[in-house]
Order: structure tokens, then sequence, then C-alpha cells
């Protein structure tokens, strides 16, 4: 979708309710990468939006930095529509910068 | 340094500071709707409230806070809370709270000086009197032209009143009814309080708290008084000045395995108004005093123990000993002839030990054992006194002289109407012990067991006979409790218990022990026996034989003339105090309790919970053919809350409350050999077709039982909502409602007799002489009252919110104890013209709230 | 419970923090405004004081991407820790005192935690102040929700009481849950006027006001279990009583006019019917100190 289509305050009460934001913020990394870096990281990837959706529905492993490793959160809604919302605001923000 | 937080941080760690300033208005006047709130009147009132905090920052090494807190300021409910302290070493609190409590709004009295100790009626007052049916016996009701102006019954003939009776009815009327002043009556309460806490070395915690509340106002009171042959009643605006000083110390230690915990507590009540003395309306040359409560002080040293044995086995031990003392100097008039100690001197000692053993020795098995030993021991001296009822003049006739012998008072200082009367001072003592045990079946589900064993006696220390019916009860009971968490989302819960109180022997006669010339032999008494003496000799009660009239002679017509009571002159008492053979009282009768509870919670989703649960008990008075039979009460409760989004949660419930009482009584009079009404003798109904028969059986009438049902109904509904974040997350909504509606039934089921009006000599042959009326069910006493609330809350930046705040109230209650306090009403109680409750009204207001 | 190594400071809970910060939808850090989080007193805790060094939870060892791996005490009624884990944690730090009685006492045998009432993480405990405590209350006792809202209560709904004022939800020696040792020195706390002792004492006022009052709230004022006459009449039949109490004695009713034969000017109703009934004259029912005041009168 494009950015106009996103809802921010949805995708935002998605996140928080899921438990995203204790890892993540928009702006800053925590535990996970800030999400504005992860847009940068992706912009212009067409699989983006599909590879984002695998991540955050699968409970893939993922690394952090201090080396251990862990099963990824999981988006807590049985609704795609709202994840792919949520996926595309993560991916709509600006002024990350990619890794 | 600071470490730099953001605005975000900043908000959620450091306390904010807010100050809310606003105004309000209340649609119309009502003590009823502002009976504890302070909004009773109408107008404007202030909203202002303040809470600023202060000390060091949660980052630092500094402990130090202090915290100023202010609600309602405003209002007669303001409240005021300050503290300072460095945390972990002290802390100093203050506070400052005010409730007032609206008695009645709609009281009216005729009496000048209401609000202090002295009520006097205007020079002007005249005694009512409905000169149509007395020209001399006062009467209430002659305050009211509808009665005084209608026709009665003189001598069985319907008779219209004279000019000259109506004349003076309204002199009456003129002069009395422009006296009626109306007063509200209040009570304020105002607390002071003050603590300190400190951590001394070694883990020592000292705590000191005081307090002091300050008590005045008026509320209304009943009284009596006497004119000739009848009491009469006032109500009263009973003026209120008191004071309360509590005062606590606390020293606690506690280590890992141990804690100790020693206090002092004090309590000081003091009473500014030491009587209330006020004008017979009937009579008004005289007055009558009253006492007000006697200031009085305890004072309760206790120590609090605990120790584990293990990590699964503890034990706690608490002790207290406490003395309450009262020695407030006695009144005393011409109607107390006899008053052998200037004060009580009185003195309670009370004692509570309390043992607990609890352990788990595995994970599935939790056991307890409790000991609990609690003693009002009231050592007050037994003293007699001697006095006459609502200071009715001595009679001329002494006492009977054995009587003023043993009190040792010459005989003609008492007149045969004076009760001498012994005092009863009561103690109790309970012993008790609970041992229970839980067992967790498997994760979820567990079964409570509980056994618990307990003894009462009551006592009074000095009484010359036992002076309580039921010297010792003993109960036993047995629960069982089901826990299950049947599904994930489903919890439940069971529970059903069985108690029984036995009493050893129920002594129908303790009343005694307030009679002590019920151990003295009246010297016409042959034998030299006492009325106690007689009864124990002849397996009798203060009721009496249970017979109908039989001609007694000697002792048996002195002690129980006629088969009746205890006679008054037996025992120097002036009224009958023994009670109906068969009646107990409910507190210390035989008793067969039931108990069950159920209780479902579902939480079929994460966002939606319901809630269901019912409630049993019954009482069986098992011994008891008169006073309270048994009760029964049943309640059921349903809430369903639902999170319906993130900003919006609904939540519905509703109560129902279910409680009924039978209770039994008997009317019966003296027997007596009068035959006729005015020389006629046939009964319209009832038990017996002729006076003279029914007469000869008062005691034994079966017509004269009678039974209340009563039956208590309470529904209660509730709504409430809640949104947030409309407009942009501006502003939130809570919208909350409120029905309850109340009623209660009395039946009644019995008759009484009453003599026909028109059986007047020269009435026609064949009049019946008396009526029995079947008694009828009271009229339904009932209240509803709706409440609407709304809220709402507009943020006008990150520091400033705007809150508005709406409330309906609606209240009706009808209560038909307010007819008898309404002129015309009752003929021996003054009317105050006070009204059931009602109003119906808006509150609004309007803050604002500025945070910093 | 709490290991020795648990760094208490703020640095030691960034061991959480650093995930659990502003962005919680609950407030977490809102902590930092209560007591248990002024730092500078070294009692108070640290995150891992109250929730344990959850080592599993910090690096999700056995969680799916699904549900983390929880860490060592969490609190609250489903999924949660064990009852007697969660009030072990706190009871750590507050056995003694208020909850020496903890143990055994309604609520813990029912598995009620601390934090079935207490909320710790919010700038203010619900359950700490007058206003909001009954609410928690009412959470599970709705009966007495109803109650408050009848004609006679005492000022519960007014927020000028609480329930704590007359119960120690956390364990007592008395029955009830009362504060203090008994129902009546309960009462004496504030109502210290009827504490006496007397000269003349109603017996059943010594024995315990709950013979007569009920404490939530009632239909009959001023919180009574029955109406007056028939609250007294349950106890008294002697004396006055001879006249049945209904509506017949009323001043309408069918004994006062005498099956109708009696008109407006005669008929009256009972004094100890109407108006106050029997507190018309008795008055002084919680005892008297007048020598003349046996039958509670003066
Ligand atoms: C416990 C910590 C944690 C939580 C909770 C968490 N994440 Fe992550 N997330 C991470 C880490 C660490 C990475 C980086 C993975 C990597 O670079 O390999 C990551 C990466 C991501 C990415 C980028 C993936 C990529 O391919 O680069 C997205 C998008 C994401 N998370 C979204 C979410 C959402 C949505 C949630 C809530 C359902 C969430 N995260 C919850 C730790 C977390
Ligand atoms: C690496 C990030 C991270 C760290 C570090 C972390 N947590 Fe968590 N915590 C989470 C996430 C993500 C959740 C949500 C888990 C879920 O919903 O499955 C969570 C959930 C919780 C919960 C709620 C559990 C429940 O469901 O009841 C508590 C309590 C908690 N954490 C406490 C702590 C404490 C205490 C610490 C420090 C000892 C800590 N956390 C450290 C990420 C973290
Ligand atoms: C490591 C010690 C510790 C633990 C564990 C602990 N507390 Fe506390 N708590 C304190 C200290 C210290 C205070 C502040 C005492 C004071 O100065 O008044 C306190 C105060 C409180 C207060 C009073 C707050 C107030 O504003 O008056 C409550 C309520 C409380 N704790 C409940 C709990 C509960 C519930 C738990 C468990 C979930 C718990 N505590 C666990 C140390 C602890
Ligand atoms: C049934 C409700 C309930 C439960 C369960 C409960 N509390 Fe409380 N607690 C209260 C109330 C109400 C107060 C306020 C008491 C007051 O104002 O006197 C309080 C006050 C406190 C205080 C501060 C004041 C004081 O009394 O020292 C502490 C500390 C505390 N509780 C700890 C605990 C702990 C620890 C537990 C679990 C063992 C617990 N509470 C369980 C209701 C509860
Ligand atoms: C005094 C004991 C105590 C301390 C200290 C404490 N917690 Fe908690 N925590 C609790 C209790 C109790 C709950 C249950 C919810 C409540 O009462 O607020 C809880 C709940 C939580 C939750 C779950 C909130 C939710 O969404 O339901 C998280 C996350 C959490 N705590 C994290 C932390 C972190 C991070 C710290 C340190 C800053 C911390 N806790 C310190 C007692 C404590
Ligand atoms: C989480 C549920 C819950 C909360 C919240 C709660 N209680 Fe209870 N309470 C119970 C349960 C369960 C019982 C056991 C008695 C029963 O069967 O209802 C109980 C028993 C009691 C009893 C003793 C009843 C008796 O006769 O022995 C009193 C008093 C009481 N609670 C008062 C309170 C007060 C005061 C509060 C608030 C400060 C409170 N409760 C909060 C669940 C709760
Ligand atoms: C004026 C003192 C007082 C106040 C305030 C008070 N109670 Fe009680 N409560 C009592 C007494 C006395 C009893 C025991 C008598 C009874 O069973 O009715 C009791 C009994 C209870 C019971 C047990 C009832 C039963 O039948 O087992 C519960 C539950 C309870 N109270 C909860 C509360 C709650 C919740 C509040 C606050 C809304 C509260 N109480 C406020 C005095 C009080
Ligand atoms: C914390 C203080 C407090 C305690 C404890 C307390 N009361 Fe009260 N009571 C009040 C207040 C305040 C009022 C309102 C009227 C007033 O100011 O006297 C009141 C009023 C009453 C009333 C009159 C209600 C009315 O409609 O006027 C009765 C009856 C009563 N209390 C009985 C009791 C009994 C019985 C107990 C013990 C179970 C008790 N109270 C414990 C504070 C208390
Ligand atoms: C024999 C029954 C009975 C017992 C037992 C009893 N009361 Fe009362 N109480 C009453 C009646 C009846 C009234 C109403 C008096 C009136 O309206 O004149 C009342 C009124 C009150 C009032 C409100 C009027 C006032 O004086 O402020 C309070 C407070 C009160 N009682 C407290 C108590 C306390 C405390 C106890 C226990 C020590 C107690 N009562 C025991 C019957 C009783
Ligand atoms: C639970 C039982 C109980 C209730 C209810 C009760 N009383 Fe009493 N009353 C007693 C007992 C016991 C005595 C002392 C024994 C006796 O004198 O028979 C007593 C004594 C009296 C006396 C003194 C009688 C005398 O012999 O001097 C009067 C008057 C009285 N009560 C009036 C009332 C009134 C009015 C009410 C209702 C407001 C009432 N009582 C409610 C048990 C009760
Ligand atoms: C009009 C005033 C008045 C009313 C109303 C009243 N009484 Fe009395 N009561 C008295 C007087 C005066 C006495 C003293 C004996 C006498 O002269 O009748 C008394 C005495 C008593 C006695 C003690 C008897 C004795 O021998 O000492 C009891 C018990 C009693 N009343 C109960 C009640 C009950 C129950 C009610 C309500 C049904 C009630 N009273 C209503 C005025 C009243």
């Amino acid at each position: 979708g494009t950015a106009a289509a996103v809802d921010e305050g949805k995708a935002k009460m998605l996140a928080g309710r899921s438990g995203c934001l204790k890892c993540h913020a928009q702006d800053k990394a925590k535990e996970g990468p800030a999400y504005r870096d992860v847009a940068a990281k992706y912009r212009g990837n067409p699989e983006a939006q599909a590879k984002l959706i695998q991540h955050v529905t699968s409970g893939e492993k993922v690394k952090f930095a201090d080396g251990h490793e862990e099963n990824h959160a999981i988006v807590k809604t049985p609704k795609p529509e709202d994840i792919t919302n949520l996926v595309d605001w993560i991916l709509s923000l600006e002024g990350g910068t990619a890794k | 340094a600071e470490p730099a937080v953001s605005d975000e941080v900043r908000a959620l760690t450091v306390p904010g500071n807010t100050l809310e300033l606003g105004l309000g208005g209340v649609s119309d006047s009502s003590f009823k709707f502002g009976e504890y709130n302070g909004l009773e009147d109408e107008g404007a009132f202030l909203v202002g409230s303040l809470a600023v905090h202060g000390g060091g920052r949660y980052n630092t090494d500094d402990a130090t806070r202090w915290k100023l807190a202010a609600s309602n300021l405003g209002l007669s409910t303001r409240n005021v809370a300050a503290e300072y302290g460095k945390q972990g070493v002290f802390r100093v609190t203050f506070g400052y709270d005010e409730i007032r409590r609206n008695r009645s709004d709609s009281y009216s009295t005729p009496y000048a000086g209401a609000g202090g100790d002295i009520l006097t009626l205007p020079s002007s007052w005249l005694v009512p009197v409905v000169p149509r049916v007395s020209a001399t016996a006062a009467n209430a009701r002659g305050l009211s032209a509808a009665v005084t102006t209608s026709s009665a019954l003189v001598t069985g003939v319907l008779t219209a009143p004279t000019p000259a009776q109506l004349t003076t009815a309204n002199g009456i009327l003129a002069a009395d009814l422009p006296l009626f002043a109306h007063h509200d009556l209040t009570t304020t309460r105002t607390r002071y309080e003050a603590g300190v806490s400190y951590i001394a070395p070694r883990q020592w915690e000292i705590a000191v708290n005081t307090n002091r509340s300050d008590k005045t106002g008026a509320k209304p009171m009943g009284s009596v008084s006497r004119v000739t042959g009848a009491d009469i009643s006032t109500i009263l605006a009973d003026p209120i000045d008191q004071t309360t000083d509590q005062f606590t110390v606390t020293l606690a230690k506690r280590t890992r395995a141990n804690f100790l915990q020693l206090s002092y507590y004090g309590s000081k009540f003091t009473n500014h108004i030491d009587s209330l003395t006020w004008t017979n309306w009937a009579n008004p040359a005289t007055s009558m005093t009253m006492t007000s409560a006697p200031s009085n002080q305890a004072h309760t040293l206790s120590l609090n123990a605990g120790h584990d044995f293990s990590r699964s086995t503890r034990l706690v031990l608490t002790g207290a000993y406490g003395r309450n003392t009262q020695n407030a100097v006695f009144l005393t008039d011409a109607s107390t002839p006899l008053v052998p100690t200037t004060s009580l001197n009185g003195l309670v000692v009370t004692q509570t030990y309390n043992l607990k053993l609890t352990s788990r020795p595995t994970n599935k098995l939790a056991l307890g054992l409790t000991y609990k030993f609690d003693e009002r021991d009231n050592r007050t001296a037994v003293h007699t006194f001697s006095y006459y009822d609502a200071n009715e003049p001595a009679a001329t006739t002494a006492i009977n002289s054995a009587f003023s012998a043993a009190l040792g008072v010459s005989p003609t200082l008492l007149g045969s109407n004076a009760n001498v009367n012994s005092s009863r001072p009561y103690s109790r003592r309970m012993n008790q012990v609970t041992a229970d045990a839980t067992l967790r079946l498997t994760s979820g589900h567990s079964l409570k067991g509980a056994y618990e064993w307990q003894s009462l006696d009551r006592w009074c220390d000095g009484s010359w006979i036992t002076c309580a019916d039921a010297a010792n009860t003993r109960e036993n009971t047995l629960s069982l409790e089901w826990r299950a968490n049947l599904l994930a989302t489903l919890d439940t819960r069971l529970s059903v218990s069985h108690s029984e109180r036995d009493v050893g022997s129920y002594n129908e006669d303790a009343f005694l022990a307030l009679v002590p010339m019920a151990n003295v032999s009246p010297s016409t008494a042959t034998g030299g026996l006492s009325a106690y003496a007689y009864m124990l000799a002849n397996g009798l009660n203060g009721y009496g034989p249970t017979t109908g009239l039989v001609a007694t002679t000697g002792n048996q017509n002195l002690f129980f003339p006629l088969n009746n009571a205890l006679a008054n002159a037996a025992y120097a008492n002036q009224n009958r105090i023994s009670e109906l053979t068969g009646l107990r009282r409910y507190n210390m009768a035989d008793r067969s309790r039931d108990k069950a509870k159920i209780v479902v919670e579902w939480q079929p989703t994460e966002v939606l919970a319901l809630h269901a649960n019912a409630d049993y008990r019954k009482d069986d008075f098992t011994e008891s053919r008169y006073g309270l039979i048994d009760s029964r009460s049943w309640t059921t409760n349903l809430e369903g809350s639902l999170a319906a989004t993130d900003d919006l949660a609904l939540t519905l419930f509703y109560t129902y409350e279910n409680q009924r009482a039978r209770s039994a009584g008997n009317t019966y009079t003296a027997n007596s050999a009068t035959q006729n009404v005015n020389g006629f003798t046939a009964i319209a109904g009832g038990c017996f077709p002729t006076i003279s028969l029914r007469n000869a059986s008062n005691k034994i009438d079966p017509c004269l039982d009678w039974s209340t049902r009563m039956l208590d109904r309470t529904h209660t509904y509730g709504f409430s909502s809640d949104r947030k974040n409309l407009l942009d997350g501006k502003l939130a909504v809570g919208l909350e409602l409120l029905l309850s509606r109340a009623a209660s039934d009395n039946e009644v089921i019995g008759g009484n007799y009453v003599n026909n009006p028109l059986a007047v000599t020269g009435a026609p042959a064949g009049t019946i002489a008396a009526y029995y009326l079947a008694a009828a069910p009271l009229p339904t006493v009932k209240t509803q009252r709706w409440d609407a609330m709304l809220n709402a809350r507009y943020a006008l930046s990150s520091a400033s919110t705007l809150r508005f705040d709406y409330r309906y109230a609606w209240l009706r209650a009808s209560d038909y104890a307010y007819e008898g306090m309404q002129f015309g009403g009752l003929t021996g109680v003054l009317p105050t013209s006070e009204t059931a409750p009602h109003y119906s009204l808006h509150v609004a207001s309007l803050a604002y709230q500025y945070r910093f | 419970q709490e290991s020795a190594a648990v760094d208490r400071t703020l640095t030691g809970d960034a061991a959480c923090t650093r995930c659990h910060d502003e962005s919680e939808t609950k407030p977490i850090l809102a902590m930092y405004k209560t007591r248990h989080g002024v730092k500078a007193d070294e009692r108070t805790p640290g995150c891992q004081s109250c929730h344990g060094a959850s080592e599993g939870h910090i690096r999700n060892t056995g969680g799916t991407g699904a549900k983390r791996t929880l860490p060592d005490v969490t609190f609250g009624v489903r999924g949660k820790s064990d009852a007697k884990l969660q009030a072990g944690t706190c009871l750590g730090c507050h056995e003694g005192s208020n909850r020496a009685l903890w143990r055994g006492s309604q609520h813990e045998s029912r598995d009620i935690a601390c934090a079935g009432c207490h909320t710790v993480h919010a700038a203010a405990d619900p359950v700490l102040t007058k206003l909001s405590q009954p609410d928690v209350c009412f959470g599970c006792h709705k009966t007495q929700r109803a109650q408050t809202h009848l004609v006679s209560t005492h000022p519960l709904a007014a927020a000028k009481m609480a329930c704590a004022d007359c119960h120690n939800p956390h364990g007592s020696t008395s029955d009830h849950l009362m504060a203090k040792a008994s129902v009546n020195d309960t009462c004496f706390t504030c109502h210290a006027e009827k504490r006496g002792p007397f000269l003349w004492e109603h017996a059943p006022v010594a024995d315990d006001c709950t013979n007569c009052h009920t404490p939530h709230g009632s239909t009959v004022a001023p919180l009574l279990k029955a109406r007056v006459p028939w609250l007294c009449q349950e106890c008294h039949s002697g004396d006055h009583a001879n006249a049945v109490n209904s509506a017949a004695n009323l001043q309408d009713g069918a004994v006062a006019t005498a099956g109708g034969l009696n008109p407006l000017a005669n008929s009256a109703a009972r004094a100890q019917l109407a108006a106050r009934a029997c507190l018309n004259c008795h008055v002084l029912i919680h005892g008297s100190n007048h020598p003349a005041g046996a039958k509670f009168q003066r």
C-alpha cells in the first residue's frame, strides 16, 4: 500500500499491545533496531512487505546485539489487514539509516 | 548530575502537581441528597483541590519527600493531608477532615433554644386538647384543626363540637401553631490527626499517631414525660458537642523469622453536654432532664509476636489488655429518691488473646489452628437505685416496709410506685477454637474444610442472681468449600456451612437481677418467702402460672394474683418486666444456621468477564416460640464487563437481596373477673363469645398470639461506561447509571380486641361489647433512587484539562412512620412535621485542572 | 525469596527497564513515583526483588515467538505465579504489623494474593485511597456495593469512609476481618459515646452492635436490621406489647377506628407503632447513666 493508506494510530496501538515497543522504538535502537532503520533497510525492496509479515508472524530466530538468539515475537492479532497495516507503517517511516 | 531523560520518562517518574479550581451548582436543596456529600444547599459551590509533591528526585540519593493534598475545599466534606519525611528514617503526617451528616430539614418544634441544652416553651403555649373528646386531657391531636372540628363519640353518640369547644380549640391553634419553627438538624465531625514514625537503630520502628475529632450539632431524639395517667413523648433537638481523642504508640521489630510489636492505644471521649432539660408540653410548669452520653476513656496495651518455625510453619500470638472507665457525676432530681453513689466509678477490663498456628506440610496441604479468648469483664460495682418513671411524683402510700428496711431507708422516702432496681454490669467471655485444612486436589481444584467451636459465657459480677438469659451458649460450625477452575476461563466456588448453637439452660428469670427486692420477703408473705423463693418452690417464672383466671389466695395471690404475672408490689418495680414463657432472645437462643454460597466467574474472551453468585443464609431459632423465630436471606449478583475496544469499557451489574424474618408475640394482659363492658357481654369474633370468658382466659387466649412476617427486597442496577481518546485523544467521557429499588413488607397475623365505643350505658340490648379485629399488613415501605452521572475531561494542553461533571439524582420514599409525625397524628407525641425524603435535582460543575 | 545478588538500584533495574520503559501500555516506570521507587531508601525493591532474577525471561531461553519465557514471578490471577509465591514475595518485606495474620486469613486461603488488591506500578494505588478503595473491594464483594446505595448507610459511597476503616483485609483476630479485636471495639473508634460503661447497660449493646445494626447499608434507618417496634419485640413481649402492632393500629386502621365506629377525633395510631415507635420514649437505647434511666428513657 501507499503511505497515505496507513492508519498510524492503529499500527502503534497494535505494536504496543503486542509488546513490540519493548524492544523497538520508532527512532532509536533498543534491543531491536529502530523501525525507521528497518524502513531504510528495506526501502525499494519489493519483497519488503511480505518478508516483514513473515518476520512478525512466524517467530523465527533472531540474533541480539549480545549474540544470543531467541524466537522473535509474534504480533497479537488474528486480522491479516492489521498486520499489513503495521508493517506498512514501519516501512513508511522516514529518516532512518540502513546498516 | 541527573541524566537527561525524555519528557515521557519524566512524566512517568516524577510526581506531578495538580491544582484544580472551578465552580459548580446544585439545582435544589435536599438534606437527604446532601446527607454526606456536602451538597445539601441549592446554589453555587466552589470546586477546589490541590496535590503538590516535593523532595529528592527518584534517581538521587536523597530520600526526602513531602506531599500536600487537599480536596473538596469548597464543601463541608473538605480534607487536607500533608506529610514530610525521609523515607527509611522518619515521616511526619498531618491530616484534617470534615464531614457533615444532615439529619433532617423538615423538623419543626415550638421549643425555644433548639441546639442548646435547655428547651423551653414560650409562655404563650397552650396545652393542646381535643375539647370534644376531653376538656382537660392533653392531646397533641388538638394541634390539628381537622381533628378539633370533627365530631366525636360522646357516650356513644356522634356529637359535633359545641361553639365553646370550637373557640377553645381555635384558641389553642392560634396560640400554638405559630410557635412551631423550622430547624435544620445536622451534625458535623471535624478531625485533626498527626503522626510520626521513626526507624530507630536495629530496625525498631516507632510510630506515634494521635487524632482529635469533634462532633457538634443536633439530631432528633424522642423523650418521655408524664401527664396524669399517660406517658407522652416529645421529639427534641438533641444537642451534640463531643470530642474524642485517640492516641496510638507502636513499637515494632521484624527479623527474618520473627516479629514483635508492642502498642498502646488510648481513647478519651469527652461530652461537653451533660444533660438536656425540656419543658413538658402537657404541663408547662414542669420540666424533665435527660442525661447525655457520659465522658469515658479506654486504654489498651497489646503485644503481637510471630515466629516462623520453618519455612512452612508459623505461630502468631497476640494479646491485648484494656481498661475502660467512666465516672461522670450522676444527675439527680425529685424522681430519684435513692442514689447510693454520686458517680458510677465504672470499670470494664477487656482481654483478648489469640494464638494462630499455620502450616503447609506439603505443597498440597495447608493447615490452620486458632484459639481465641475474648473477654469483656465489667467490674463495675452493682448498686441499687430507686426512681419514679418519667418524673412521676411519689405515691402517697409507702413502698412495702420490708423493702425499705432491706434498703435501709425510711419507709416514707419511697412511694409504692417506686422502682427499686439494681444495675446489671454485663460481662462476656468467648472461647473459640478453629481448625481448618485446605487440600489442593489437582491444579485448580481445592477443598477446604473447617470446624469451629465457640463457647460464650455471659454474667454480671456482683449481681444477686444470674443476669443473662443464657449464661452459656456453645456453637459448633462445620464448613466445606470447593474451588475449581473448571476451564481455563471458568472458576467456580461452592461453599456450605452448618452451625448449631446450644443453650445449656435458658433462664427466663434472669430479668430479676434488675429487681433485688425479689429476694426480700414482703412482710405480707407467709413463711417469710421472697418472690424468688416462691417461684423456685413452685416451679414458676415471672410470667406466672400459664393458666386462666383462678381465684388465688395466700402467697399465690400475693405474688401471682389471679394467676397473673409477678405482681409489682411483690418485688418493687412499677411494671411487669417478665417476658412471655417461650420467648428467647435471638442473640442467645438455640439456633441452627445454614449457609451456602456459589460463585461463578467466566472469562470467555480476553475482553469479556462475567460474574454470577448467590448467597443463602437460614437461621432457625429452634426453641423459640416467641421472639424471632427464623430468618432467611438470599442474595444474587450478576455482572458483566466488556473492554469493547482499547478505548471503551462497559460494565453492567444487578444485585438482588431478599431477606425475610418471622417473629411472634402474644398480647396477653391480666386475667380478670370483669364480666361486661358497660353491661354488655357479647364479643364478635375472637376465641371467646363473652367478655367474662375472655377476661378469665387472658393469659391463655390463643387469639392473642400474633406473628409477623417481614420481607425486604432490594434491587440494584448499575451501568457504567468509559470512553477514552475521543477527539484525537483529547476527550475522555464516563457515564454511570444507578438505580436502587427497595420495598419492605410487614404482614401481621393475629388480631386485637377492641371495645365497641357504642357499647355505652343506655345502648340497645344485644349491643356487641367488643370486637376482635384482625391485624392488617402494614403499607409497603418503598424507596427508589436514580442516579445518573456524566463526567468529561478535555485536555486543553499537556498541562491543563477541563473537567465537567454532571449528575442527576432522584429519590422517592414512602414510609408510614412519618404519618405519626404530622399534625393530627398521635395523641401523645408532639408532631414535628418531618417528611419522608424525596428529591429530584441536578448538580453540575466545571473545573480547570492544571498540572505542573 | 530475593537473591542476595539483586541490584536494587536504577542501574540494576536497567536489566528490565531497557525493555520495559516509557513505551509500555501500562505505566511500568510510574513505580518510581511511589514509595517502592525511592531508590535512596535502601529497603525498597528493585525489579528483580519482586519478579525474580528472571534470567530465562531476559534471554527468552525457552520461549516460542508467541509467548516469551515468563519472569520468575508474575502477578495476577490467570496463568500467573502461584498465589503463595506472589504473596511470599511481598511478605519478604511486609510480613508482620498489619499483615501478621495474613497466613490462614480469609483472603489468603482463597488464593487472593496481594496484587488482587494492590496495583503497585501505578503512581497511586487505588486501594490506598478512600475514594477508590471500595471499588477495589466491590470487584469481589458486590452485595456490599448494593448495600452502600440503600437509604441508610455509612458514608461509603460519599468516600468519607472506606472499608479498611472497619476491616483489616490482611487478616485479623476477630471474625469478619474486623480491624479491632471485636466488632464493638471497631465501632467505638468512631462512636466512643456508645462505649460507656453505663450505669444501666442494655444487654444486647454490651454484647455486639450487630445484634441490631448492619454496617454496610439498610432499608431501615439508622442502619438497623429490622424496623422498630419489631426489632424490639423480637426480644421484648412484656409491658406495652398488649396490642398487636399492625396497620389496623395506624390512624385509619380498623383497630384505631374500632372497626369504623370511631370518628376522626377519637381515632389515633399507637405511639408504640407510629413515628419513632419504641424510640419515641426509650431513647437512650445504648445505655443510660441517669439513676432513673433503667428503662433507657433518661
Ligand atoms: C524481545 C525483543 C523483541 C521484541 C519483543 C520484538 N522484536 Fe522485533 N526485532 C528484535 C530484534 C533483536 C530484531 C533484529 C533481528 C535481526 O536484525 O536479525 C528485530 C527485528 C524486527 C524487524 C525487522 C526484521 C528484519 O527483517 O530486519 C521488524 C519489522 C520487527 N522486529 C517488528 C517487530 C514487531 C511488529 C514486534 C511485535 C510483535 C516485535 N518486533 C517485537 C527484537 C524484538
Ligand atoms: C529483552 C527484552 C526484555 C527484557 C530485558 C525484560 N523483559 Fe519483561 N517482557 C518482555 C516482553 C517482550 C514481554 C511480553 C511477553 C509476552 O507477552 O509474551 C515481557 C513481559 C514481562 C512481564 C509480563 C509477563 C506476563 O505475561 O505476566 C513481566 C512481569 C516482565 N516482563 C518483567 C520483566 C522483568 C522484571 C525484567 C527484568 C528482570 C524483564 N521483564 C526484562 C521483554 C523483556
Ligand atoms: C524489598 C522490599 C519490598 C518488597 C519485595 C515489596 N515491598 Fe512494598 N514496600 C517496601 C518499602 C521499603 C515500602 C515503603 C515503606 C514506607 O516507608 O512507608 C513499601 C511500601 C508498600 C506499600 C505502601 C505504599 C504507600 O504508598 O503507602 C504497599 C501497599 C506495598 N509496599 C505493597 C507491596 C506489595 C503488594 C508487594 C509485592 C507485590 C511489595 N510491596 C513488595 C518494600 C518492599
Ligand atoms: C483484600 C484486599 C487486600 C489484599 C489481598 C492485600 N491488601 Fe494490602 N492493603 C489493602 C488495603 C485496603 C490497604 C489500606 C489499609 C489502610 O488504609 O489501613 C492495604 C495496605 C497495605 C499496605 C500499606 C499500609 C499498611 O497497612 O502497612 C501494605 C504494605 C500492604 N497493604 C501490603 C500487602 C501485602 C504484602 C499483601 C499480601 C500479603 C496485601 N497487602 C494484600 C488491601 C489488601
Ligand atoms: C513491589 C514489587 C514490584 C516491583 C519492585 C516491580 N514490580 Fe512489576 N509487577 C508487580 C506486580 C504486583 C505486578 C502486577 C500488576 C500491578 O499490580 O501493577 C507487576 C506487573 C509488571 C508487569 C506487567 C504489567 C502488565 O502489563 O500487566 C511488568 C512488565 C513489570 N511488572 C515490570 C517491572 C519492572 C520493569 C520493574 C522495575 C522497574 C518492576 N516490575 C518492579 C510487582 C513489582
Ligand atoms: C479478588 C477478590 C477479592 C477482593 C478484591 C476482595 N475480597 Fe474480600 N473476600 C474475597 C473472598 C473470596 C472471601 C472469602 C469469603 C467469601 O466466601 O466471600 C473474602 C472475604 C472477605 C471478608 C470476610 C468475610 C467473613 O465474614 O469472614 C471481608 C470482611 C472482606 N473480604 C473484605 C474485603 C475488603 C475490605 C476488600 C477490599 C479492601 C476486599 N475484601 C477485597 C475476595 C476478595
Ligand atoms: C462501619 C464498619 C464497616 C465498614 C465501613 C465496612 N464494613 Fe464490612 N463488615 C462490618 C461488620 C461489623 C461486619 C460483620 C457483620 C455482618 O456480617 O454484616 C462486616 C462484614 C463484611 C463482610 C462479610 C459479610 C458476610 O455476610 O459474610 C464483607 C464481605 C464485608 N464486610 C465487606 C466490606 C466492604 C467491601 C466494605 C467497603 C465498602 C466494608 N465491608 C465496609 C463492618 C464494616
Ligand atoms: C471510621 C469511622 C467509623 C466506624 C469505625 C464506624 N462508624 Fe458508624 N458512622 C461513622 C460516621 C462518619 C457516620 C455518619 C454520621 C456521623 O457523623 O455520626 C456514622 C453513622 C453511623 C450510624 C447512623 C447512621 C445514620 O443514618 O445516621 C450508625 C447506626 C452507625 N454509624 C453504626 C456503626 C456501627 C454498628 C459500627 C461498627 C460496626 C460503626 N458505626 C463503625 C463513622 C464510623
Ligand atoms: C438493642 C438494639 C441496638 C444495639 C445492640 C445497638 N444499637 Fe445503635 N441504635 C439502635 C436504635 C434503635 C437506634 C436509633 C435511635 C434513634 O433513632 O433514636 C440506634 C442508633 C445508633 C446510632 C445513630 C444515632 C446516634 O446516636 O448517632 C449509632 C451511631 C449507633 N446506634 C451505634 C451503635 C453502636 C456503636 C452499637 C454497639 C456498641 C450499637 N449501636 C448497638 C439500636 C441498637
Ligand atoms: C437482642 C435482644 C434485644 C433487643 C433487640 C432489644 N432488647 Fe431491650 N433488652 C434486652 C435484654 C436482654 C434486656 C435485659 C433483660 C431484661 O430486662 O429482661 C433488655 C432490657 C430492656 C429494657 C429495660 C427493661 C427493664 O427491665 O428495665 C428496655 C426498656 C428495653 N430493653 C427496650 C428495648 C427497645 C426499645 C428495643 C428496640 C430498640 C430493645 N429493647 C431491643 C434484649 C434486647
Ligand atoms: C409513649 C411512650 C412509650 C413508648 C412509645 C414505648 N414505651 Fe416502653 N415504657 C414507657 C414507660 C413510661 C415505661 C415505664 C413503665 C410504664 O410506666 O409504663 C416503659 C417500660 C418499658 C419496658 C420495661 C418494663 C418495666 O417493667 O420496666 C419495656 C421492656 C418497654 N417499655 C419496651 C417497649 C417497647 C418494645 C416499645 C415499642 C413497642 C415501647 N416500650 C414503647 C414508655 C413508652
